[in-house]
């Protein structure tokens, strides 16, 4: 029980909307309006986590990833539920929460704008109270696995997006927080800094053994980082496991790319497409056009692959093939298929 | 609070930064100064001095000093709270071990610093030493600063609960700019409390508008002021600021849960 660093037994958060109505009167009406609904932002989440995991928390947008973590930070108040972020009860005591954990929102900065950053540190150091020499070691930690002191002298509006970034991240870390919510720090990223990005998640976990709560929807951060993912929708927990679990669930799709013969038209191959997914309709799952090119995507126990082919081979002639396992994104994209079912 | 003065001290140099602002800010006020005086000489040439209660001078002196004081207050804090709502940014706040009131007053009180050293000052210094307006240099400025400071605070608080309010209603732009035109006006900002009717007079004698332009003004310039009258002046400013601080706090408490429950 006490290494439970969040521990959250069915969570509930409906939000109250006034349901609007369209056009000029319509506004006019929902002045005097009293017409609401209930939108299930969260709906019975419950979820335990260790200290010092990395947990990937997907979901598709609106599944109430942002709810669950602004009742995780204690900005929001559930409606239901027993939560408990390191043994403290966020909405109810959120200064004291507020100590014991980092925030960081992808789009936002927690940084003084117009400031050189070593200011926004030093301010931080202030608010969260740190003393002296933890954070010394911190700056040198961060020195150590990311080498940013050169930034330290700009303002953050100077800054890319990508170096801002890696300083928020830094900042949340900066009073040794037991837990760190990150909601999607790699929004808008290129390659490149994402991968620092992930590089410095992962170092900074390894070494402070901090809790980390991912938001993400770029599933090379997931693989790069989490080895646990939390897959919610609709304000539901889908799938809490192992992602390599999910995916040895996942295991029996496979993905056949399928080239035809270049003079081949168009309509020809659509029409082959729905034939394909008529006849098959149990096993193949999705059928993509690209150019000369058939992707599909079938379950590999119980078909085999030589039967579609000759199917294909039918109408057309088929002129190579190659196959590859399902990869992670297609792994989240079928659960979530799934669970809209 | 060490915490909170490190903050005011982020955000005053961040002010800092844009300089233009500021220089703009304050020659604004200047140019407001300058308008009072056409103004009121043009209103006393065509009234004549025997059909007011204050001459020429006083009620100059009276108008520039409510424009100092109301540019030293001009803080935004109102419309800082509504942007912070509208932007989410909110909950980068409330993520942090801050308590949200506090934050705000030291965030503005910011600029209430570089207010000071850019409009309230260089408008006492001109009114004093160059036009050499009928202000006494004495105990009465150490009351004055006083007067001002708790004026401030008052100020602050009621700010504070207009800017809370958009938790509520999302905008608050009406409310914002009539706080600003109702205080101006019934705290003597525009037109000199003693030049107002008898009536209303008394009316707003017990209303807390006084305090806050009104109060600090009587306090510089009224000459016959006793000791007695300076204490009795900062006493019925504390009263008033007790009131409003409770007022907010509970507000804020009401807004704070409301936010919690419903979101931003």
């Amino acid at each position: 029980m006490v290494d439970k660093v969040i521990r959250i037994n069915n969570l509930r958060k409906y939000f109250k909307v006034l349901k609007r109505r369209e056009g000029f009167w319509g506004t006019v009406k929902d002045l005097f309006s009293s017409d609401y609904f209930y939108v299930k932002a969260v709906d019975g989440i419950s979820m335990e986590i260790s200290e010092g995991e990395i947990v990937g928390f997907l979901g598709p947008n609106g599944a109430g990833k942002s709810t669950t973590i602004k009742i995780m930070t204690g900005v929001l108040e559930p409606d239901s539920g027993e939560i408990y972020i390191n043994g403290v009860i966020p909405y109810k005591d959120r200064i004291r929460n507020a100590k014991n954990i980092g925030v960081v929102f992808g789009q936002r900065t927690q940084l003084w704008w117009s400031l050189p950053l070593i200011e926004s540190f030093k301010i931080l150091k202030e608010i969260y109270e740190i003393d002296e020499k933890t954070f010394k070691e911190n700056l040198e930690l961060f020195e150590e696995i990311i080498g940013i002191e050169t930034l330290y002298k700009k303002p953050i509006r100077q800054m890319s997006l990508g170096q801002r970034v890696l300083c928020d991240i830094l900042a949340s870390f900066l009073h040794n927080p037991k837990v760190v919510f990150l909601d999607e720090p790699t929004i808008g990223l290129d390659i490149l800094i994402k991968d620092k990005v992930r590089k410095l998640i992962k170092e900074l976990n390894k070494m402070k053994k901090t809790t980390i709560l991912l938001a993400t929807h770029d599933m090379n951060d997931v693989e790069a980082l989490c080895p646990r993912i939390i897959v919610i929708d609709k304000g539901k927990i889908i799938y809490d496991g192992l992602l390599e679990d999910l995916k040895e669930r996942f295991k029996a799709y496979r993905k056949a790319k399928i080239r035809v013969g270049d003079d081949v038209d168009e309509l020809k191959l659509v029409n082959l497409r729905s034939l394909l997914l008529g006849n098959f309709n149990d096993v193949i799952s999705d059928c993509e056009i690209k150019a000369s090119f058939l992707n599909i995507s079938f379950k590999k126990q119980e078909i085999n692959l030589l039967e579609i082919l000759k199917f294909i081979n039918n109408f057309v002639p088929v002129e190579d093939i190659h196959t590859e396992d399902i990869q992670t994104e297609e792994v989240i994209k079928l659960i979530y298929e799934e669970s809209r079912k | 609070m060490k915490k909170y003065i490190y903050i005011a001290k982020g955000f005053l140099l961040e002010r800092m930064v844009y300089r233009f602002s500021l220089f703009f800010n304050a020659l604004e006020k200047y140019l407001y100064v300058l308008l009072i005086f056409f103004l009121w000489k043009a209103i006393y040439r065509s009234l004549g001095q025997e059909s007011l209660s204050m001459d020429f001078k006083s009620t100059f002196t009276y108008l520039s000093l409510a424009t100092a004081i109301f540019g030293l207050f001009q803080t935004w804090v109102d419309w800082d709270i509504s942007q912070l709502m509208l932007s989410g940014d909110l909950s980068i706040i409330l993520t942090k071990p801050l308590d949200f009131q506090v934050y705000m007053f030291f965030k503005r009180v910011s600029w209430v610093v570089l207010n000071l050293l850019t409009i309230t000052l260089p408008i006492l210094i001109i009114l004093k030493f160059i036009l050499k307006m009928p202000i006494n240099l004495g105990i009465n400025f150490i009351f004055f600063f006083l007067s001002v400071i708790i004026s401030y605070l008052i100020y602050f608080n009621i700010d504070f609960i207009v800017g809370v309010t958009a938790f509520f209603t999302e905008t608050i732009w009406g409310l914002s700019v009539t706080k600003d035109a109702v205080i101006l006006f019934l705290s003597g900002g525009i037109v000199p409390i003693p030049l107002f009717p008898e009536n209303l007079r008394r009316i707003l004698e017990i209303l807390p508008f006084k305090t806050i332009y009104h109060m600090p003004i009587e306090v510089l310039i009224n000459r016959s002021f006793t000791i007695f009258d300076y204490l009795n002046s900062l006493i019925i400013q504390i009263f008033w600021l007790l009131v409003f601080l409770t007022l907010s706090r509970i507000y804020y408490k009401l807004t704070e849960r409301f936010i919690r429950i419903n979101g931003g």
